[in-house]
């Protein structure tokens, strides 16, 4: 029994070194999923069930399930723009495009909403980075632009195509191009419609599930916001 | 515009939409959106309702101020935003289709300039009527308005995209005070 036990601990320990290895190496892959679920076995879950049942429209993650990956784009009038800006606030993490009519000019909208209400009630305001998944047809400049367009303080951001699609895809944002029907050379982007909410310390603590609305979207940040601070 | 377009306009503006509808769909809250800077496109919305007896086919879009029109759908599929072309709409005998956000749209493209608020632009909607051009107010977007899953004319109300826009309507109408539940003709020439 003694042994039984022994080697069941040996190989807990093994297990969980290995984890620990994955985490710090900052390297997300398959293994992922197995440590959200270790680590889900952690958290408290009655608090974490608690929790999500007051938000309306917004999905929680387990607390270590996934950080923002270290990444180099740009913003503003070409100045970098990487993970260091998420440290030490709450961030809200939106990829689109400008080409696109419809989702992203109405969810820059609404947050437009969100941030204003929130600040009116003294409440804690995320700050709103909206990272192109199309850069060739979306350069620094005119992201910056056009998220100014919505509010004075959004942060527009856009880079090289393969460091933007290494952090999509490591955040697991889903970003895929269609040329048109109409053989114009013309394509269009199919992008995640969710936004991510990323906490000070850069752990990605939920998905705000589209359609985005102001109401939702205020109730639901001040209630994780409030939980977690 | 042309000039004599826009004379042509001026005669009718005051009269109801109603009068030209026949087998014509009725226009109401036609919007398009207002662009940001360096934006390529935007799109339009409103709801076009079928009063006759007949289903009216909707074929495609034009329009004399932007290269490329078409209509789209958006929708969210699995948590991704996707775009359709659609090459046919139809709106069945006493049926309504609505143009809104996470829906249906008129999609412009390949623009030039910017569309700024509080002017027009034309957009002609090809139907099996026949074609019809619609004069269509370019608004900031508010809170709310045209919003998905038919949540237009929300709480949010408030913003000043109303007033102006409003503007021309309230002289067709004696009750101010129901502007917001009113539905707004629009102008349109067959």
């Amino acid at each position: 029994m003694a042994i039984i036990a022994t080697v069941a601990l040996g190989a807990g320990i093994y297990v969980s070194s290995q984890l620990n290895i994955e985490n710090t190496g900052g390297r997300y892959n398959e293994q992922d999923a197995i440590n959200a679920n270790a680590q889900q076995e952690q958290f408290d879950s009655q608090a974490f069930q608690s929790l999500q049942a007051q938000l309306q429209n917004t999905t929680l993650f387990p607390d270590s399930f996934k950080q923002v990956p270290a990444f180099s784009l740009l913003q503003g009038e070409n100045e970098p723009l990487t993970e260091s800006i998420l440290k030490d606030k709450w961030s809200v993490l939106f990829f689109g495009f400008t080409n696109c009519p419809d989702v992203c000019p109405i969810t820059l909208n609404e947050m437009n909403g969100v941030v204003d209400q929130l600040g009116s009630e003294n409440a804690t305001v995320p700050q709103v980075l909206f990272i192109t998944v199309d850069p060739v047809r979306d350069p620094v400049e005119k992201m910056a632009e056009y998220v100014a367009y919505f509010n004075d303080s959004f942060i527009g951001g856009s880079g090289d195509l393969n460091e933007i699609t290494a952090l999509t895809t490591k955040l697991g944002i889903v970003a895929s191009y269609t040329a048109n029907e109409d053989g114009s050379n013309d394509y269009t982007v199919d992008h995640t419609a969710s936004m991510l909410l990323i906490d000070p310390q850069l752990r990605v603590r939920a998905k705000l599930n589209a359609p985005h609305k102001v109401d939702t979207l205020v109730a639901d940040l001040k209630t994780i916001m409030t939980y977690y601070n | 515009m042309k000039p004599m377009l826009r004379t042509l306009f001026a005669l009718i503006v005051l009269l109801p939409a109603i009068a030209w509808a026949n087998n014509y769909p009725l226009v109401l809250d036609p919007m398009v959106t207002a662009t940001p800077p360096g934006a390529k496109v935007s799109a339009g919305y409103m709801t076009l309702t079928n009063e006759s007896d007949k289903a009216i086919t909707i074929t495609g879009a034009y329009s004399p101020d932007v290269a490329k029109v078409e209509i789209h759908l958006s929708l969210v599929e699995n948590d991704v935003a996707k775009m359709q072309k659609q090459d046919s709409l139809t709106i069945e005998p006493n049926a309504s289709l609505t143009f809104e956000h996470g829906s249906y749209h008129i999609m412009l493209m390949d623009l030039e300039d910017p569309l700024k608020e509080n002017t027009t632009i034309d957009i002609v909607l090809i139907t099996s009527s026949g074609d019809m051009l619609i004069e269509m107010p370019i608004k900031k977007l508010g809170h709310g308005n045209h919003g998905a899953n038919g949540e237009k004319m929300s709480s949010d109300m408030k913003h000043e995209d109303m007033n102006e826009a409003d503007t021309s309507m309230k002289s067709m109408t004696d009750d101010k005070t129901d502007t917001e539940s009113m539905p707004k003709p629009a102008k349109v020439v067959h």
